[in-house]
């Protein structure tokens, strides 16, 4: 036996122990409960997928999965002490755009897929643009000519500073040249409550925050903000087809600690793939109007850091 | 509408149903006395449990936990002088005066029967005109809002007595205390040092356990004897003849402003606690009682809160969108079975509207039977020695703080505000303002942003409003009375 | 009592020197947020309006005090008291996270007691740990409320 071969076996030993070591880890893992932190308040749409998904986690993970809430500063609180946590797969993040993309990459601040590693998406929530309904335009179209002839006139209620609606109406106004008062709200209901209270005149929400409104006449639709129609709301284009390409995934998912082993990542994302898959957890996630889009580690990890790059460019352009 | 409530009463009545409500009722009682752990982290916590329930079960014992710990939140107010929840700040003032005069049983008394009162009559209000409450609230835009809360400090300052420009430096520094963490429009982090444990702001229970409880046992320890009162004079447990006539007439006000004020999601429960306290400091024949142990200063934000807390179901329940973080968590529990509260609730779910209002009914009579009999148990707790009693105000405040973010530096902002606090009350400052406004200064901050972005910077949108304009009128009249005094300058008499 | 007064009125006078310092502070700190204006406000908007009221309003309690008017207040009684709890409260908090809350409210409890002028004898120290033992359990293991385990979690583990 040369030198040479005899440091590739040991090498091979090595890698073997290493990847053996990993797997029989995995395997082992979890021996432990597994502490979710959702960086938001209680009653959030991602408070309520988190907790239909691991209502049943000890069947497909033997192990349960215990829900912290740990709001505060945009889900920058509760994203770094995840970052913080050792890699070891038992303290987790639920993950959503505004802190795990937005304002890490716009403001630094929270953590981004450079400080987490993906594990698996759970769903999106399409958003869309609604108005009153005696509102002087009717489609989205309309809204935006409108707008264009009484200059800073129309006021738009955003969720939040860097929220979904903030983001994306910053781009429509970017898009189409349109000039708007931008009123910031403390959240989804708040602004949903003006817009019906005709404090502001358009708003932007989770289609599944609008649906009752829009059902019982209370709201008019104007657009998704999505690749293709709602199906529950077949009539409403999208902005895309209205001609103003702007799409916002309001996703939910879970991330680790950046450098958390892959066999650890595989198992943690297989067994919510299975969570996502059992019957009770679909049932109760269309009942919040919402359905299953889950994407495993790679895939998501692609979408997660295109959205990313993407937030990025929008933020140097759109501030100030 | 009675067939309605006759079918509610039906649900409620079932033996599990009341056992709910009883769980419930109980189970808020205990958190509201104890403070640091509030209604929001209680339900978050038994939300599970109520995956395998019935939908209506589970809001008719997570309403009860809710409302439960309003009843409960003053105990400590009055025995104590911790406020544990912000609605109950203003009952510390003349509570706890009452309590150190040997009075302990008579406040906790009228505190429970004006909340059962103001209970019920909330329930009645909230079974006849919801909808029509709820487009009320509707018409709360930005400049509604900003007038509202500032007549609201405006009467913060009014109540707290002594010199009106101490009060007014307390109102304006509490708005300012309320500014720490990340501004409301654009995310900016302000006057936080640095510090990440600062970036969602003070919270206001770590800020009122230190002005109020900690400041207390310093301020006690310049003469640590066992006050005099607290060692004897606890005669009657329960309210006077004298005690009823002159509270009957505040908890029927109170009730009232708590009743449509707390219809506002935000900040509705607490503004009518002190609005509630200042009118009736205002029309009162003896107004130089408040602040030392007047009965109606107990009977009227209790009334207030509990009213309020009533009431701030009807968004919930007639628009889908939860006014504060407990009804939030209801708002899951219910999502969690495939129910989305709003406008059709009503129409599509009649059972778990009756059935949740009708539980109210029967959660307030729970209470009342609950607390009357605690009144008893509460004052004897007052026999132990002053030196064992400030301790367990320690333990309690310091349990409290901590338990807000798991967080040792809430304890030393907690004692860093307790030393403050002891200072101000040497200096003659109040503290009651200073916190009202620390809680109320963001909303005043967002709806004057929001104000003013919408009317792109025109101030008159707050007089172009009438329902504004009017708030503003009255906001107006209140301030006149203390100005006037500062314009004379000085107050009263010298100490 | 003309004592009293002077020394009320002097209190007067540095409470409205500091809470005017607090102001000016608010004052600078808002400008360096950027103020904006009304339309576009900045973040430094309202605290700017706050600090230039505060500012006000300590300037014109100096300037009731120079006049002479007194407003209220209470007077020291027993300083030596109080100072010696908040010294005990500041090395609580210090300890918390050390020593685990069981050990360090016992030791704050033993203080305060001290200071109250109670004797340490048996009563008192079952009084310390009953309180300290006792408030744990049932915030800590009854109610969930997770205090700090310090020496003494890694002593008896979770």
């Amino acid at each position: 036996m040369t030198m040479r071969s005899a440091r590739t076996v040991a090498l091979t030993c090595a890698l073997a122990g290493i990847l053996g070591f990993g797997a029989a880890q995995a395997q082992e893992f979890p021996t432990k409960p597994i502490t979710l932190i959702i960086p938001a308040g209680a009653g959030g749409s991602h408070d309520m997928t988190a907790r239909a998904v691991t209502s049943v986690a000890s069947e497909y993970l033997g192990q349960p999965i215990i829900i912290q809430l740990k709001p505060g500063g945009g889900g920058a609180i509760g994203s770094d002490q995840v970052a913080r946590a050792p890699a070891d797969g038992y303290t987790l993040l639920f993950g959503g755009p505004n802190w795990s993309t937005t304002l890490p990459a716009v403001e630094g601040r929270s953590k981004g897929p450079d400080d987490l590693d993906p594990i698996c998406r759970i769903n999106y929530s399409p958003v869309m643009v609604a108005t009153k309904p005696d509102a002087p335009y009717k489609t989205f179209k309309e809204m935006i000519a409108w707008a264009k002839e009484n200059p800073g006139k129309l006021v738009f209620g955003n969720a939040g500073p860097w929220s979904q609606a903030d983001l994306t109406w910053k781009q429509i106004s970017q898009i189409t040249g349109i000039e708007s008062r931008n009123v910031p709200h403390d959240g989804g209901g708040p602004s949903t409550l003006a817009l019906l209270g005709g404090h502001v005149d358009v708003a932007i929400n989770p289609t599944t925050t609008f649906m009752s409104y829009i059902q019982s006449g209370k709201l008019r639709p104007l657009a998704v903000l999505d690749d293709e129609r709602d199906p529950n709301l077949p009539d409403v284009p999208t902005a895309k087809e209205e001609g103003v390409d702007v799409v916002y995934y309001l996703w939910r998912g879970m991330l680790a600690p950046k450098g958390t082993p892959r066999p650890i990542i595989e198992k943690l994302a297989d067994a919510c793939k299975k969570m996502t898959e059992d019957k009770t957890v679909q049932a109760m996630i269309k009942s919040f109007g919402d359905r299953i889009q889950y994407l495993g580690p790679d895939e998501f990890g692609k979408v997660w850091r295109t959205e990313f790059n993407l937030h990025k460019e929008l933020g140097s352009s759109l501030k100030k | 509408m009675l067939e309605n409530l006759a079918s509610g009463f039906a649900v409620a009545l079932s033996p599990w149903n009341l056992a709910y409500a009883g769980f419930g009722a109980v189970l808020g009682t205990a958190i509201g006395v104890l403070p640091g752990l509030g209604p929001p982290a209680t339900i978050a916590m038994l939300l599970p449990l109520t995956y395998g329930m019935e939908p209506v079960s589970a809001v008719i014992m997570l309403a009860g936990i809710f409302y439960g710990a309003m009843y409960g939140g003053s105990t400590t107010s009055i025995l104590l002088n911790i406020p544990g929840e912000a609605g109950s700040v203003v009952t510390c003032l003349d509570g706890y005066r009452m309590t150190r005069s040997g009075r302990a049983g008579a406040a906790l008394g009228i505190a429970a029967i004006g909340s059962f009162i103001a209970g019920t009559l909330g329930v009645i209000g909230l079974s006849l005109i919801s909808p029509i409450l709820a487009e009320f609230a509707l018409r709360f835009g930005p400049a509604e809002y900003f007038s509202l809360v500032l007549l609201g400090l405006t009467m913060a300052v009014y109540l707290s007595g002594g010199s009106a420009l101490k009060g007014l430096m307390m109102g304006v520094l509490g708005l300012l205390l309320g500014t720490v963490g990340l501004d409301p429009v654009l995310g900016a982090e302000r006057f936080t040092f640095g510090l990440p444990n600062l970036t969602d702001g003070l919270d206001f229970v770590v800020v009122a356990m230190g002005l109020f409880g900690i400041a207390e046992v310093l301020s006690n320890l310049e003469a640590p004897e066992q006050p005099a009162a607290l060692k004897t004079g606890i005669k009657n447990i329960l309210p006077t003849r004298e005690d009823w006539k002159r509270s009957w007439a505040p908890i029927a006000r109170g009730s009232l402003f708590g009743f449509f004020i707390g219809v506002l999601p935000g900040g509705g429960a607490i503004i009518s606690s002190f609005v509630s306290y200042a009118v009736e400091k205002k029309i009162s024949k003896h107004p130089e009682q408040f602040g030392h142990g007047a009965i109606e200063g107990v009977a009227a934000p209790e009334s207030a809160n509990n009213a309020a807390s009533v009431s701030s179901f009807i968004p919930l329940l007639t628009l889908g969108i939860p006014g504060n973080a407990s009804i939030a968590m209801i708002l899951v529990a219910l999502m969690i079975h495939g129910i989305r509260p709003g406008p059709q609730l009503i129409q599509e779910h009649p059972d778990i509207f009756w059935g949740a209002i009708a539980s109210m009914y029967l959660g307030n009579f729970m209470l009342l039977a609950l607390n009357l009999p605690l009144v008893g148990l509460w004052v004897k707790l007052l026999r132990v020695p002053y030196s064992i009693l400030s301790l367990v105000v320690v333990v309690i405040c310091i349990v409290g703080a901590y338990s807000v973010n798991n967080s040792t530096f809430d304890v030393g902002v907690m004692i860093v505000f307790g030393v403050f606090g002891y200072l101000l009350r040497k200096g003659g400052f109040p503290a009651a303002p200073l916190i009202l406004a620390m809680i109320l200064g963001p909303i005043l901050e967002r709806s004057l942003q929001q104000a003013m972005i919408s009317s792109a910077g025109d101030p008159l949108i707050f007089i172009e409003k009438p329902l504004s304009a009017g708030l503003l009128a009255v906001a107006a009249l209140v301030a006149l009375t203390p100005l006037l005094g500062l314009v004379r300058g000085g107050t009263t008499k010298p100490a | 009592m003309a004592e009293a007064r002077r020394g009320l009125k002097s209190g007067d006078l540095v409470a409205g020197g500091f809470f005017l310092l607090l102001g000016v502070g608010a004052i600078a700190g808002a400008i360096r947020l950027e103020i904006g204006t009304p339309s576009e406000p900045q973040p430094g908007f309202f605290p700017f309006l706050g600090g230039l009221g505060l500012t006000i309003l300590s300037a014109l309690l100096i300037l009731q005090d120079f006049r002479g008017r007194s407003s209220g207040g209470e007077p020291f009684v027993e300083t030596r008291r109080p100072v010696l709890a908040i010294l005990g409260f500041v090395a609580f908090v210090a300890l918390l996270d050390p020593l685990g809350y069981v050990l360090a409210t016992a030791l704050l409890a033993a203080v305060l007691l001290l200071i109250l002028g109670v004797r340490l004898g048996w009563g008192s120290i079952l009084t310390v740990v009953v309180l300290a033992a006792g408030s744990y359990l049932l915030f800590d293991r009854v109610l969930d409320v997770p205090l700090p385990e310090g020496i003494l979690g890694a002593v008896f583990g979770p």
